[in-house]
């Protein structure tokens, strides 16, 4: 074992740290107010389309009915899915890494280690501003990572955090190939 | 395949102090070419699109002649301004340097050493004048960050030398003295690390060479692209023998269509001519587009060249390979060659090609000697794979089910209710319950079978220097990549996978990512750790 930063010790893969089983931060609450305000919006607008055209096309009634009841059934899965979608969400932030996970009939999990950070974002949508939310984007050469739902100090702190975790790694392999 | 003597860009005599002499031409800010004003010209007519092109016409017609003077006059200005506000060089500071622009000015300055791919493209006008167009990739954006449409050949091999160099001096002041795959202080079976062998790289060399009879043979063994028509003919054609063979009446479409030409035979005979004519536009395209195919080592990586009359050559610095390809049909089994697709850093999916070094008809040496170069190891051999879980048959039987039973049931479904509004027995009816139920067992059959096959053929394999998955299905490929560069990794589970406790990972490099699907939970929480726990430790380069 080297005696500078880099050490590439044997894996013991009983004793890697199982990520998904370590507590996740929650979001604010607020983002479940956004996503509550955003589907109904979505659905007031379906509605309003669907108002539009049943009033200017003549259609038979067994059409209006099947259409109005696949309008109430797809509202209540979208609005009703959503304290099941704020849970599943959730970050970690590790020594090393920054994971995000989401998804209620697919569950994802996505990780990105400190030392390929490229760069690392904070935004804000229409939505985010009036809740007072804001998605954390972390970009690699490859895919990227996304947080929404943060409150904007804690997206701000994030992106602190993770540009000087990912400036103190960079650091350290960079030692380290020196040292070797 | 076979070797000849190496073409003179390759195998030329260099100058004593090859990269003095490149950056001392590169050093002044220069102008492109004068065909450049051609090209940007173009640009020009070309941004007007086709409503100018119509009105264009539409003027000729009118006998406006003038009007298309007017606009060739003002094409050609656009073109010589563009041309003559566009400069490039290499400073100081190891950057290409770019300034362009007629009315605001646009300065892009790209360090060499970021440099992932140069494509350099010689269209017949480029080469009767001995020039160049030369494409720029790095990994940050999604579109060609730098084209140079016309420089002298000479100025556009510089180029690729000098980011060669700054690539290889930037990975040598990353590059650790003792990596760990050498050290060899890891659990993880470590069965494909070779030592390699840096030193090969810096002599010019031809790997291979494509002659015109190897060409012929690439394109026969290609698969045809039959696109929809010939889909829909094929397809034409089975059923109308089909019907004739069982002897029933013909309707619809395809009488109109047995009007049309005559007879069923006609039919039948016009389809394999349709197919015949797209068989050979494919081997002709093949051997075009690849006409002269050679691949060599050399300072700046490795380089192709090819084409017939549009001539393209390619170059990516032996580090930037982040993933390597191997595609094999049976037909290319049975002659031992495959295709190598070596990838480098790209902003967009859709760039995957431009950036890709390609190479039609790889024999096993060829292969072994490309890995030799490109890394310490070979990352497509696998030697202890491991399969994945038999959920994945069950999901694959359900959803090749769902997707091949619920469009057939809808379209039978409208067709039969149109029927019935028009007074006509239904298509249950008419053929009757035996018919549809026979059918349907046998493309179940076909389902399970596929899914067993592929299922069977699905593998991967993982050690401390490289992970690689190969799947089968007419095609078999192979996918390769360093695990030291991983960019980030994402662990995914539906519904359905959860119930049986497998997931699914998924392996971002800076290039391409690699999918290991529906992986035994506990296995692919291992995977997932060890590939993350390897991108923050190894200090070697990722990029």
């Amino acid at each position: 074992m080297s005696v500078s930063g880099f050490t590439n010790s044997p894996i013991d893969s009983e004793a890697l740290p199982q990520v998904e089983h370590l507590p996740f931060a929650p979001l604010s609450p607020r983002h479940k107010n956004a996503l509550y305000a955003e589907r109904g919006l979505a659905c007031a607008i379906l509605f309003a389309l669907g108002v539009g055209v049943a009033l200017s096309v003549p259609l038979d009634r067994w059409v209006l009915v099947l259409c109005g009841s696949l309008w109430v059934v797809f509202a209540f899965a979208l609005i009703g899915i959503v304290p099941s979608v704020f849970r599943h969400k959730g970050w970690l932030v590790r020594d090393h890494d920054i994971s995000s996970r989401y998804g209620v009939f697919t569950r994802r999990l996505a990780t990105v280690p400190f030392v390929r950070v490229q760069n690392v974002a904070v935004r804000q949508s229409f939505f985010d501003r009036i809740f007072e939310i804001a998605t954390l984007d972390v970009f690699t050469a490859g895919s990227d990572l996304h947080i929404s739902g943060l409150t904007p100090e804690d997206a701000e702190r994030l992106r602190l955090l993770v540009l000087e975790k990912a400036g103190v790694d960079s650091e350290a392999l960079a030692a380290s190939r020196h040292d070797l | 395949m076979s070797q000849p003597p190496p073409p003179r860009s390759a195998a030329s005599s260099e100058p004593e102090d090859p990269s003095t002499h490149d950056r001392a031409i590169l050093a002044r800010p220069q102008r492109l070419s004068v065909l450049g004003i051609v090209v940007y010209a173009w640009e020009g007519i070309r941004r007007i699109g086709n409503v100018g092109l119509v009105f264009a016409i539409l003027a000729v017609l009118s006998n406006y002649i003038w009007i298309v003077g007017v606009l060739a006059v003002l094409a050609i200005s656009y073109g010589l301004v563009t041309w003559s506000r566009f400069l490039f060089h290499v400073n100081d500071s190891d950057e290409l340097v770019v300034t362009s622009g007629v009315f605001g000015r646009r300065h892009v300055s790209i360090p060499l050493e970021r440099v992932s791919a140069i494509t350099m493209t010689q269209d017949l006008a480029h080469r009767v004048l001995r020039l160049v167009a030369l494409e720029i990739e790095t990994a940050g954006s999604a579109t060609t960050e730098i084209e140079l449409v016309a420089v002298p050949r000479p100025i556009g091999e510089a180029l690729g030398r000098v980011c060669a160099d700054e690539v290889k001096a930037d990975q040598a002041a990353k590059e650790p003295k003792d990596t760990p795959s050498t050290r060899g202080d890891s659990q993880i079976p470590s069965t494909r690390v070779e030592s390699a062998k840096p030193s090969t790289r810096v002599e010019s060399a031809i790997i291979a060479h494509r002659t015109p009879g190897e060409l012929l043979l690439i394109g026969l063994t290609s698969p045809v692209d039959l696109g929809p028509l010939g889909i829909a003919g094929l397809v034409a054609a089975a059923v109308s023998q089909l019907a004739e063979l069982f002897g029933v009446a013909t309707e619809g479409i395809e009488r109109d269509l047995i009007r049309w030409v005559g007879s069923r035979n006609n039919l039948a005979m016009a389809v394999a001519l349709l197919l015949v004519t797209l068989f050979v536009i494919r081997i002709t395209r093949t051997i075009g587009t690849l006409y002269g195919f050679t691949i060599w080592r050399s300072r700046a990586g490795l380089r192709t060249s090819a084409g017939l009359l549009r001539k393209e050559e390619r170059a990516a610095p032996y580090e930037r390979i982040q993933t390597c390809v191997r595609k094999q049909n049976p037909m290319q089994r049975r002659y031992s060659f495959s295709m190598l697709i070596f990838k480098t850093p790209s902003g967009g999916a859709n760039s995957f090609a431009r950036t890709s070094v390609i190479v039609p008809g790889t024999t096993p040496p060829e292969e072994a000697e490309l890995m030799r170069l490109i890394t310490v190891g070979d990352p497509l051999a696998m030697s202890r794979p491991f399969r994945i879980a038999s959920y994945a048959r069950r999901r694959w039987v359900l959803f090749g089910a769902a997707w091949t039973f619920g469009p057939i049931l809808v379209a039978v479904a409208v067709i039969s209710w149109l029927l019935r509004l028009d007074g006509q027995p239904t298509l249950l009816e008419h053929y009757g319950l035996g018919a549809f139920l026979g059918a349907a067992v046998m493309v179940i059959i076909v389902i399970v079978m596929l899914a067993q096959w592929r299922f069977a053929s699905w593998r991967w394999a993982v050690d401390d220097e490289f992970l690689s998955a190969e799947r089968r299905w007419f095609t078999t490929t192979t996918t390769g990549m360093s695990v030291r560069k991983v960019q980030s990794v994402s662990w995914q589970q539906s519904w359905g996978q959860r119930r049986a406790g497998v997931a699914t990972v998924r392996i971002y490099t800076a290039a391409d990512h690699l999918e290991v699907p529906h992986v035994e939970v506990s296995q692919a929480s291992w995977l997932r750790d060890v590939l993350i726990y390897r991108a923050e430790t190894d200090p070697r380069p990722a990029l």
